[in-house]
């Protein structure tokens, strides 16, 4: 009973042998450290768990890779290509204790696994943080049941970081176009797109209010860049992997830089399993792996470096110390303070067809109702995405699975298409408030595929995500009026979240007794291990997590090569 | 989850049970331009093509029938059949959009191969996965490993045949007929008696049939995306080229990106359309503009 025979799983430099660094994860925040890394003439073995659909992106000759990413929404949507596939992986969620083991079993927060990661489905929209992102325990004080905390870095700290990976993917957009972005020291390397009529419509409504739309800062070229090509603006581009690689995704960007270098080896469907230490775990001596065959390997390396997504990473801690509280985790805070941004979609619905299709899903956006920390009369809310991303399956779906329509009026709906042709959604990204009971621990009975129990999410609102909802709500419906819509409503939230940004369990911090990492992401009580991505976060921020996670891991990686001076890496 | 007793479980009791489970492992997978042997028989064919057309009638003349959604379904279920499993389509291009021309910023003569056609091979993992999804997974090496604590996953090839079974009984029960020989009422009325989770799984592979991608046996020379006046996959071309020679975009005139459709109409939706709509929005606190 043997299963067809695939080529060995690996991309880069076969001959390596011997690592001084294994990073776990191929996307947003691994091939960043992989890039800075092999840039500085260090060994780099990456561990990725999925498959890969980039042929070619270790082949030096011009036009590699050519995806196998396209324009299929049953591949993408409906088929598990890249995201998890429930029946190999899932998760499990609850919203407390109270709900018993859990309350649900399945697509929990799914990031893709596949080479390039999370960032593979990104539409890629790439928003710096605010300075004050970086405050929020001092400026909003106590905020009972809440753990806000200042980040051990600031803004000023990481603004340059930010300028060296805007232009090592190449982002768009307007300098001075966001009147509440903090200081940018250089412009965006390539200007905006063309712009979507959902968004020019919704522009003009948010002007007419008072408010500030900006075209929104996208990693997606607008021009060839990088050796990659202009974006077309297909319109399968939130949830698809990117047919003609304008998107400046992580695996084309510094995975690809850090391939070609000749000291990056990376190893897909490989699988970490645990990390292995020594000295009652004061060290990490090798990683523990299950290949392409199913088969258990181990790989060592001086330094190893998390980088599988914040859920992935607090799991595999808990997993590596599996008869104690978890790898790290002498403050007791690995997997807490787990966060997603709260979601809220505003719809707006048309008499003229919007054909939101057509476009990079989002064009522009607002920051006006971020709002300003400890301001009632502003709440700390989120950026609002600009945009109308319902596909023609998942419509039709809509109407016969979840209004029960059927027959002619089936039909009818799919003709008139009053919730795909004629919608705009404005999405608002919110501050989700970090709290200690918001966690991933394992889940005592469901496995994976692999044998390996699942990460179990427990998950409540905060009140200081829920009243920010409540207070936008009708600004949002306002702001959909304004854009022209015959009718407007706010979609109800989702149980468990649907939000793919996910943050927090590894939290950043100068006190050893209340985080885990330190200010540049290595486990306090761990001397070779790192974090580099959403894992450290502190606040969730209320803007798109991606461009944050890479200035991060780039510093992480800068600090690997030169303790102390992070910014010894950078080119700009 | 309770169900009745099926022939899944007849085959777990019985010696055949193992040979049956490594059956699909033993087949040789079909080449190109082969046809494995049908998973539908004629009769069963006729039912859920009756069915289709019942529960989304033909719009501009293009129903279920035409557009062939009833073999995207036969597809999905003799997926393994093929050489790489039919699961997944390749990429990047289908060969139906032309090249931009980045020199003029125009639609170009060049066309890109059909890679869609070419199926991705699956990885071990993925294999299983689709393996559990279609046979169940207690009729997969290393699929049943949640079973205990989640109960098995049954797959869609046994939905399919006892569903396609059940509808047939129904009618006979109810109508004394089978069911594609049934008047559209009669067979309105044994569809909504029958079993409601069958009737879900059909309509959701119906329209994943209707409005995916064609290369997947549906959506027959893209007259289902026709049906609804649906652009279709667009690379890469796209709906905006970045013209070289002036720095900017050209967009196309019959599918604008930055502005209404040429000949749009502002008419809106019919009255029973605006109802719905109407409930949706009262019903989660919206408004009305206008």
């Amino acid at each position: 009973m043997s299963l067809p025979s695939r080529a060995p799983d690996i991309l880069g430099e076969t001959g390596l042998s011997s690592f001084d660094a294994i990073v776990i994860g191929s996307g947003a925040g691994g091939s960043t450290v992989a890039y800075a890394l092999t840039k500085h003439g260090k060994n780099v073995l990456v561990l990725e768990t999925g498959d890969n659909y980039f042929p070619g992106l270790d082949d030096p000759a011009p036009g590699n890779p050519v995806p196998l990413f396209s324009n299929d929404e049953l591949k993408f949507r409906i088929r598990h290509l890249i995201e998890p596939d429930p029946l190999l992986e899932p998760r499990t969620f609850r919203e407390s204790e109270a709900d018993g083991d859990r309350a649900f079993t399945g697509d929990v927060n799914g990031l893709p696994r596949n080479v390039g990661g999370g960032a593979v489905h990104a539409d890629m929209k790439y928003p710096r943080f605010q300075k004050t992102d970086f405050l929020l325990g001092s400026l909003l004080g106590d905020v009972p049941a809440a753990n806000f905390a200042d980040w051990p870095l600031t803004y000023d700290e990481l603004e340059p970081f930010y300028t060296e990976v805007e232009h090592l993917v190449g982002v768009q957009g307007e300098h001075g176009s966001d009147p509440f972005a903090s200081e940018h020291s250089r412009p965006f390397p390539m200007p905006p797109g063309a712009p979507m009529y959902v968004a020019l419509l919704a522009a003009e409504g948010a002007r007419k209010l008072g408010y500030a739309p900006f075209p929104y800062p996208t990693a997606v070229n607008s021009r060839p860049y990088g050796g990659r090509p202009a974006c077309v603006d297909c319109g399968m581009c939130s949830g698809y992997g990117c047919p003609n690689n304008s998107k400046g995704s992580p695996a084309v960007t510094f995975l690809r830089t850090a391939l070609l270098t000749g000291r990056c080896q990376l190893r897909y469907n490989a699988t970490v399993s645990r990390l292995i230490t020594s000295g009652r775990g004061a060290s990490v001596d090798a990683v523990e792996y299950i290949g392409p065959d199913g088969n258990t390997q181990q790989a060592t390396a001086d330094v190893v470096v998390l980088a599988a997504s914040a859920i992935e990473d607090a799991r595999l801690c808990l997993l590596s110390d599996a008869d104690g509280d978890g790898l790290g985790n002498a403050s007791g805070q690995v997997g807490r303070n787990l966060m997603f941004h709260y979601q809220t979609t505003g719809v707006g619905l048309f008499k003229q067809r919007l054909h939101g299709h057509r476009g990079r899903a989002i064009t522009h956006g607002m920051s006006d109702f971020r709002g300003v920390p400890g301001d009632p009369q502003r709440p700390l809310a989120g950026v609002i995405e600009f945009g109308a991303s319902t596909e023609l399956v998942f419509e039709a779906k809509t109407y016969a699975l979840s209004l029960f329509q059927r027959g002619p009026m089936l039909a009818k709906l799919l003709q008139q298409s009053p919730l795909r042709d004629h919608l705009m959604g404005l999405t608002m990204q919110a501050e989700d408030a970090p709290q200690l009971s918001n966690r991933v621990d394992l889940d005592p009975a469901v496995r994976d595929v692999y044998g390996l129990p699942v990460p179990r999410i427990t998950y409540k609102n905060h009140d200081f995500e829920l009243s920010a909802r409540e207070f936008y709500t009708p600004k949002l419906i306002e702001l959909l009026g304004a854009a022209g819509a015959q009718f407007a409503f706010v979609a109800p939230p989702d149980t468990p979240s649907g939000s793919r940004h996910i943050m927090g369990t590894l939290r950043m911090g100068d006190d050893p007794s209340s985080s885990v990492c330190d200010r540049y992401g290595k486990f306090h009580d761990i001397e070779n291990l790192y974090c580099a991505d959403g894992g450290v976060f502190v606040t969730s921020s209320g803007f798109n997590p991606t461009l944050t996670i890479q200035a991060l891991a780039l510093r992480a990686a800068g600090n690997i090569v030169s303790p102390g001076s992070p910014e010894r890496v950078l080119t700009l | 989850m309770k169900r009745n007793f099926s022939r899944r479980d007849f085959l777990r009791l019985t010696s055949i049970g193992a040979l049956a489970a490594a059956l699909p492992w033993t087949l040789e997978g079909c080449g190109d331009g082969e046809s494995p042997v049908p998973f539908f028989s004629s009769s069963e064919r006729a039912t859920l093509e009756a069915a289709a057309e019942r529960i989304l009638p033909p719009q501009a003349a293009i129903g279920p029938l035409e557009a062939g959604a009833v073999d995207y379904i036969e597809g999905l279920l003799t997926a393994f059949e093929y050489n790489p499993p039919r699961i997944f389509a390749g990429g990047p291009y289908s060969g139906r959009r032309p090249y931009p021309d980045n020199a003029t910023g125009r639609p170009s003569q060049d066309y890109p191969p059909n890679s869609f056609d070419r199926f991705l091979p699956l990885s071990r993992v993925k294999e299983i996965a689709w393996r559990v999804r279609l046979y169940g997974s207690d009729s997969v090496p290393g699929g049943d490993f949640n079973d205990a604590v989640l109960a098995p996953t049954l797959g869609l090839r046994t939905r399919y045949s006892e569903g396609v079974q059940q509808l047939d009984a129904k009618a006979q029960e109810l109508f004394a007929g089978p069911f594609s020989a049934l008047t559209p009422e009669l067979q309105d009325e044994a569809l909504l008696q029958s079993d409601r989770d069958f009737a879900f799984l059909l309509t959701e592979h119906l329209l994943e049939g209707m409005y995916g991608d064609p290369a997947y046996g549906g959506n027959r020379d893209e007259s289902g995306w026709r049906s609804v006046g649906f652009d279709g996959d667009s690379q890469p071309l796209g709906f905006s080229i970045y013209d070289a020679s002036t720095g900017t975009y050209k967009e196309r005139a019959g599918a604008p990106l930055s502005g209404p459709n040429p000949s749009e109409d502002y008419a809106g939706f019919d009255d029973e359309v605006l109802e719905l709509v109407a409930n949706i929005v009262s019903g989660t606190g919206g408004k009305r503009f206008s």
